[in-house]
């Protein structure tokens, strides 16, 4: 089981481990960000354009890991994931342009981001809700199938290690993809 | 100009990256070689409005401490350090705060071309770099 696998090892092996992808990423969105704020005719620069960068938000996701801050982490990671495939467009939506190949992973991260953004949403007696779509899709990784029959059944398991692992990985094939699709590797 | 990783609490020294996202210009009274302790500029990469892929460098400005992940951990206290192979060997230094420099301080301490690169309605942050033993 690679659960038992290092944190330091499990980012090791993601984009975000590595200075020149994060930094794309993060000038990337930056420049995103300002074409969004000179479209609404508002002065902007790109090193103070909002609470949450890439840059930030990595740093942010190792700081609360190597706490042991996990539903922190998490919370890190699901924002970043808001941040990176909804700028394009500049809203909450998944932005418009988002390669296919990647965006059930994104998908993925979006239910657990309503679980975690979202914690007075409670379950409603007819529908699926979040946790339900999460688990659903957790349970298709083998790795993680037992630990998702349990996680349905326990929301306090969201703030264990395995979910942030979970969205991690997750988040580093979105990512990957991204990196991809938009050219970004080229120019590093 | 010189390039380098910031690495912070936790992580370990990397090898030598391909291509750096991260530099810092030293005071001009600065010699590399031999200075155990000097100050200087951090450089961030901004994105070039023409470009949506290329980049330039840019004088972190006390308006973006909050955005960068080196500059968040300093923030709280965390023991960050500059990593440079300028010199071949890497050598790594203690990264800390120094008093920030006003617009018009930047081109007496780094020379006259930094204010380009500089924001001219914040102070330009400005580091302390300590060779770690």
């Amino acid at each position: 089981m690679s659960f038992t696998r290092s944190w330091d090892a499990e980012l090791g092996a993601t984009w975000l481990d590595d200075p020149s992808l994060v930094s794309a990423l993060d000038v990337w969105v930056r420049r995103r960000m300002l074409e969004h704020h000179r479209r609404a005719a508002r002065p902007a620069q790109q090193d103070s354009l909002g609470p949450w960068t890439v840059d930030g938000l990595v740093s942010e996701i190792r700081r609360h890991a190597h706490s042991g801050h996990w539903s922190w982490a998490t919370t890190a990671i699901c924002f970043l994931q808001e941040l990176l495939f909804c700028i394009d467009d500049g809203a909450v939506e998944l932005s418009r342009h988002l390669a296919t190949s990647f965006v059930d992973e994104v998908l993925t991260l979006r239910y657990l981001r309503n679980v975690i953004a979202h914690p007075a949403r409670m379950p409603v007696v007819v529908g699926e809700n979040a946790v339900d779509e999460l688990c659903f899709r957790m349970d298709r990784d083998p790795e993680f199938a037992q630990f998702a029959a349990e996680l349905i059944g326990n929301w306090s398991l969201f703030g264990d290690r395995r979910v942030t692992v979970f969205a991690l990985r997750r988040l580093n094939t979105a990512g990957r993809g991204y990196i991809r699709q938009l050219g970004l590797l080229a120019q590093r | 100009m010189v390039e380098g990783v910031w690495v912070g609490p936790g992580q370990h020294t990397p090898a030598k990256p391909r291509s750096f996202s991260s530099a810092i210009i030293p005071a001009r009274t600065t010699d590399l070689a031999s200075d155990v302790s000097f100050r200087c500029l951090d450089l961030v990469q901004i994105a070039l409005a023409d470009n949506p892929y290329d980049w330039t460098w840019g004088v972190l400005s006390e308006a973006g401490i909050y955005t960068w992940g080196h500059t968040i951990g300093l923030n709280l206290g965390e023991p960050w350090r500059f990593v440079t192979w300028a010199l071949g060997q890497p050598r790594i230094y203690s990264v800390a705060y120094a008093p920030a420099l006003s617009p018009g301080e930047l081109a007496r301490e780094y020379g006259p071309v930094i204010g380009d690169a500089a924001r001219p309605d914040y102070p330009a942050v400005q580091l302390t770099l300590t060779l770690a033993p």
